[in-house]
């Protein structure tokens, strides 16, 4: 069996090469200030929706037993008929690159890094 | 070891593994975790199994996880924790033979990451929509940080394992 130190600069150094490359990811993924929520559902997007161009709240029910709560700069998981409900338990969320999933429904939330100028206020179908 | 011990003690290992599972999922239930962020407390107990017991055996309890998580958080579940299992006991396989450098903690990292990315790559697939891979820097950094932690907590307990061990081999 391999000798026991507590850490070695091996294995530091292979996290540091991880964490570079997250960074970098993170960076590419992250890029502009965005307040666009895209709801993918398997593979296709549902619903594009600018949170700063939301006043008032209201909930989307999707077909698969989801329930989205839509309110001025966030989004949550509202409900879901899913075994754990962790997607609920996520809470919402805001900022570019966040995502929240209900996986058992292949539901996907995520906002996404474009501008919102650029992006439509709400894409529906 | 006989492989009588071998099979009685991949079965303890299994039921650990499994326990560690439970109490994290029960855990981690009530926190409001990005999703496919876990500690992975079984990966410690696969780990130490690829190097008591050998790749057949760790693979075996990746296994009997899958099933477990399977039964009782459905099939879609099942099928990502068998995805990210099978990716991450081969990796730790593979880093325990090849990369001597790194302790525990290094393959740890990777185990962890590469489990992460097999659960990613399965949703990419059964979903066949790239937007999941938005998910990457969170799994990567959750990845490096707790397999950091799990691998650490092995190379603290190995020293005590060691002494056990030998006490199986001889058989007394």
């Amino acid at each position: 069996m391999k000798a026991h130190k507590i850490i070695r600069r091996a294995d530091l150094a292979v996290a540091a090469v991880l964490l570079l490359l997250c960074a970098a990811l993170f960076i590419l993924f992250r890029s502009g200030g965005g307040t666009t929520a895209v709801v993918t559902v398997g593979g296709e997007t549902l619903y594009e929706i600018d949170l700063s161009e939301v006043s008032e709240p209201y909930t989307l029910s999707l077909d698969c037993g989801v329930t989205i709560a839509v309110s001025p700069g966030k989004i949550a998981f509202a409900d879901a008929d899913c075994p754990g409900r962790d997607c609920v338990r996520r809470g919402a969320i805001s900022k570019p690159g966040q995502s929240a999933a209900c996986l058992p429904n292949r539901v996907l939330i995520r906002i996404d890094g474009r501008a919102s100028k650029d992006a439509p206020d709400a894409v529906a179908g | 070891m006989t492989s009588a011990k071998k099979a009685a003690l991949v079965g303890i290992l299994a039921a650990l593994a499994l326990t560690a599972a439970l109490i994290e999922r029960t855990v981690c239930a009530a926190l409001p975790l990005p999703p496919g962020v876990r500690p992975g407390l079984s990966n410690i107990v696969v780990t130490f199994a690829c190097a008591a017991l050998g790749f057949p055996y760790a693979l075996g309890i990746a296994a009997v996880k899958s099933g477990f998580t399977l039964l009782t958080a459905g099939v879609y579940a099942g099928l990502l924790s068998l995805a990210g299992g099978l990716l991450s006991v081969t990796a730790t396989a593979l880093g325990l033979r090849y990369f001597h450098k790194l302790s525990f903690a290094g393959v740890s990292v990777i185990s962890a990451v590469l489990h992460n990315l097999g659960q990613l790559l399965a949703i990419t697939a059964l979903t066949g929509s790239g937007a999941y891979l938005t998910l990457a820097p969170v799994l990567l950094l959750s990845g490096v940080g707790f397999g950091l932690l799990t691998g650490t907590v092995l190379n603290l307990v190995m020293p005590a394992l060691n002494k056990i061990i030998p006490f199986i081999r001889k058989g007394r």
